[in-house]
């Protein structure tokens, strides 16, 4: 059998620590899962290193104890806040034309990722995207061996991010007595947890609605093409609505959950709801339009953020599949709705897929980048399709402390 | 508030508007206009002959006839526009005389998006007002076709003073529509708000709306707005006709009229319309408006409406980046010399609205200490609502504790 693995992921709302034995068959069999609401986190970054240890290592009791395990090393998840992206062409010339070889490819792969960055950045994910062997860029595959050309160029999707802030991250998880064995952006990750390979065949835009975090993948060819995300998240939600309806943080992040909903539906009628009163804030009604207005306003935004990010690219190729929506966020009602009004395309919700075990990860769209950070190591540790390894890009960052 | 108080009718300049469809799109949608609203002049032009010869409006000019052939511009609209540009004496000669061009438009091809540009060029040129209906193509259309669009909208809005945008894919009720259904359905919503808009130009008002209230309040936004014209009959027509309003697919079902900065609104009404009636549409909109949204309400009552009441409203398409300057409003209501209500005139309704809320650097809560999440220059800590200047209904209904 193989081994079990474990994964960590530091999130704004809460730490959570995934415990799965991969099977044979290509299910995740979840054999414990540690949650733990997150103190000393803002916006997916460290703001108290002691806080976020603690957390840490409450979750890790909680899935040990479940699985009945010692957990050493973990699969650190991190989120898109920490994140930028930029897309480089790396390209090799021949004297003549001649057969495009698996050399040529890895060279032109070398090429694509040299990127010159500030120092304060590192590189975390470099995938290679569509291959040119023509001048004019007309031809566009993802495997050139065999090819005739005099050139073979790659776009490659460079995602890096602030040293400083996934430092934190590493020495909050080695704080609390753990190694850690792999990094992976979280947007990546939930994209490998819920989207069929189908789905990234036909062309999706994952979005992971987080708690401090949105992540998002526009996969198209089984590439990810586009990756990114920005630092507000389902946390902003609840911090509007303590703005706008005056109410403590608590108060406002129950009402959000209870009854918030994503679209503002002016014909149904107004309604009250009660507040009770909450350490030293005062009860009272709120009017549910309100709430919703709010919630609308922020979602509608993010989702605006990520359409004008892709710009173009999100029409380009055709998105069969449209937007898949998971994370917390995914939770909130009728986000779906407005998803598809702003992307104007078909959305659903994605949950993690082909998971048994416990039943918490594979009905919960919150445990969609902890599968996928299992599944991507899984899927690593025995191929490596498209040329390159992502353990092995992060093993010098991993060992700068 | 609109008040009891009769006026005696008030009978409008008799203005000059040409309504001019351009290329095959333009054309049809307002084929059967000349024959319910006659008072205006209609006129059509277009690179394809076969398609201008079907058009039964007096004139109509074909564009390129040597270059082209008259077989069209086969979706350039760098070619179509060359061919308007060659011929600009007469489309000058089509102009010349009317204070208002209104051009009517299919965007994606060649004839729309390229003679749409110039010809609203030459008229502003010529000292009319331009106003650009404009309508976008279905997603399924792909990419470039949407791109092509969205660029020959740009142009045509440096030198109209208002585009009004009907895209297409918000027509569709569902995804078994079958394509002529949804063609056939924009065809009626564009031709029933074009109509709606004649009849708003050129009637009796007693409380009169203006061409000049239309250019002042769309000026107020990105001058990009949506149409739409709704009626109903019977007992209970006041609510109907605000239930069609706020559930009509162009104002993305009310959530335009609720975020919209500027807002122009024509009610037509037979002699047994009753002074609650308009009450309580007035009413119901102005409940959903954003606090700084500059609203224009005409109201005009004739017995050829018979007892049906019907609005044509005209609302912003585009989020204002910020609400306009206080002193600056004031001296733009200032201008005004007209009746029309400033319903979004917060002392109006004596009501706290959420513009008195204090922006100040506390509304980053909990977000203070970490770093802000800024894009394009706008601080997403801030809560949405308040960058945006959506006004909440909330008036601080809260017991004690």
């Amino acid at each position: 059998m193989a081994r079990a693995l474990a994964a960590l992921e530091i999130g704004t709302t809460e730490v959570r620590v995934l415990v799965a034995q991969p099977r044979e068959d290509k299910h995740i069999l979840i054999t414990g899962v540690g949650i733990v609401p997150s103190r000393g986190i803002r916006k997916g970054q460290v703001m108290d290193v002691k806080n976020a240890v603690t957390c840490v290592k409450q979750a890790l009791a909680e899935a040990e104890e479940q699985a009945d395990a010692s957990i050493q090393e973990v699969l650190l998840v991190c989120s898109g806040g920490l994140f930028r992206q930029i897309v480089n062409r790396g390209m090799v010339s021949f004297p003549a034309e001649s057969v495009v070889t698996d050399e040529d490819r890895l060279d032109a792969i070398r090429n694509a990722r040299a990127v010159n960055l500030a120092p304060e950045f590192e590189v975390l994910h470099a995938i290679p995207q569509y291959f040119y062997t023509r001048a004019d860029l007309s031809d566009g595959v993802t495997n050139p061996v065999g090819m005739n050309g005099t050139r073979l160029s790659v776009d490659m999707l460079i995602l890096y991010a602030e040293r400083m802030g996934l430092n934190n991250l590493v020495t909050v998880a080695e704080e609390a007595g753990l190694d850690v064995y792999d990094v992976a952006f979280g947007g990546l990750c939930s994209a490998l947890g819920v989207l069929t390979p189908s789905q990234r065949e036909g062309g999706a835009l994952l979005i992971d609605l987080g708690g401090g975090t949105t992540d998002y993948v526009l996969y198209q060819d089984n590439l990810p093409l586009r990756a990114g995300g920005f630092a507000v998240g389902g946390d902003h939600v609840t911090h509007d609505i303590s703005i706008g309806l005056s109410l403590s943080t608590p108060q406002a992040e129950r009402l959000k959950r209870k009854h918030g909903e994503a679209m503002v539906d002016l014909l149904a009628r107004d309604r009250k709801v009660t507040v009770p009163p909450d350490g030293g804030f005062r009860g009272g009604d709120v009017r549910s339009r309100d709430l919703n207005t709010i919630v609308h306003a922020r979602m509608q935004e993010t989702f605006e953020l990520i359409k004008s990010a892709l710009g173009e690219e999100l029409f380009r190729r055709g998105m069969r599949a449209g937007v898949v929506l998971t994370g917390g966020g995914a939770r909130v009602p009728r986000v779906t709705e407005l998803a598809s009004q702003v992307f104007e395309m078909p959305c659903h919700i994605g949950l993690p897929k082909d998971v048994s075990g416990l039943s918490t990860p594979g009905d919960n769209p919150e445990f969609a980048a902890a599968t996928g950070m299992i599944r991507h190591v899984l899927q690593t540790d025995t191929q490596s399709p498209r040329g390159f390894s992502i353990r092995n890009l992060f093993k010098p960052f991993l060992s700068k402390k | 508030m609109i008040t009891g108080t009769p006026q005696p009718e008030e009978t409008r300049e008799a203005l000059s508007i040409l309504f001019l469809g351009i290329g095959y799109a333009g054309m049809r949608l307002i084929a059967h206009l000349p024959g319910k609203v006659p008072d205006f002049s209609y006129a059509a032009v277009d690179t394809d002959a076969a398609a201008l010869e079907a058009c039964a409006f007096p004139e109509k000019l074909l564009l390129g006839e040597g270059k082209l052939g008259g077989l069209g511009a086969g979706g350039n609209p760098d070619l179509a526009r060359s061919c308007a540009e060659m011929q600009d004496e007469e489309i000058v000669r089509l102009l010349s005389g009317h204070r208002v061009v209104l051009l009517i438009l299919g965007l994606g091809g060649g004839t729309g998006g390229g003679v749409g540009a110039y010809i609203a060029e030459r008229a502003r040129d010529l000292g009319a007002t331009v106003l650009a209906a404009a309508v976008r193509p279905l997603e399924l259309e792909g990419g470039h076709r949407r791109h092509v669009a969205d660029v020959a909208l740009a142009h045509i809005r440096d030198h109209a003073q208002a585009c009004l945008v009907f895209p297409l894919d918000v027509l569709k009720t569902d995804g078994d529509m079958p394509l002529r259904q949804v063609l056939g359905r924009c065809g009626v919503e564009v031709s029933r708000a074009l109509g709606g808009l004649a009849v708003l130009l050129r009637t009796g008002w007693l409380m009169p709306l203006t061409l000049r209230d239309v250019i002042h309040v769309m000026s107020r936004a990105d001058g990009y707005c949506r149409l739409a014209a709704v009626s109903a009959e019977g007992p209970d027509r006041a609510r109907a006709v605000v239930e069609q309003l706020f559930s009509h697919p162009v104002l993305d079902r009310g959530s335009l009229i609720a975020h919209s900065s500027g807002i122009v609104m024509g009610i037509l009404c037979g002699p047994k319309t009753t002074i609650g009636e308009l009450e309580q549409v007035s009413t119901e909109i102005r409940a959903v408006l954003r606090s700084d949204a500059s609203l224009k309400i005409g109201i005009a009552q004739e017995p050829r409406f018979g007892s049906s009441l019907g609005i044509v409203v005209m609302v912003a398409e585009r989020w204002s980046s910020a609400a306009a300057p206080v002193a600056a409003d004031e001296e733009e209501a200032g201008e005004e010399t007209d009746g029309g209500e400033e319903a979004g005139d917060p002392n109006a309704s004596g009501k706290l609205v959420q513009s008195e809320i204090n922006l100040g650097s506390d509304t980053r809560g909990r977000f203070k200490g970490a770093s802000p999440t800024v894009v394009d220059g706008e601080d997403l800590d801030t809560p949405t609502f308040i960058r945006r200047g959506i006004r909440l209904s909330q008036n601080r209904q809260r017991s004690g504790s």
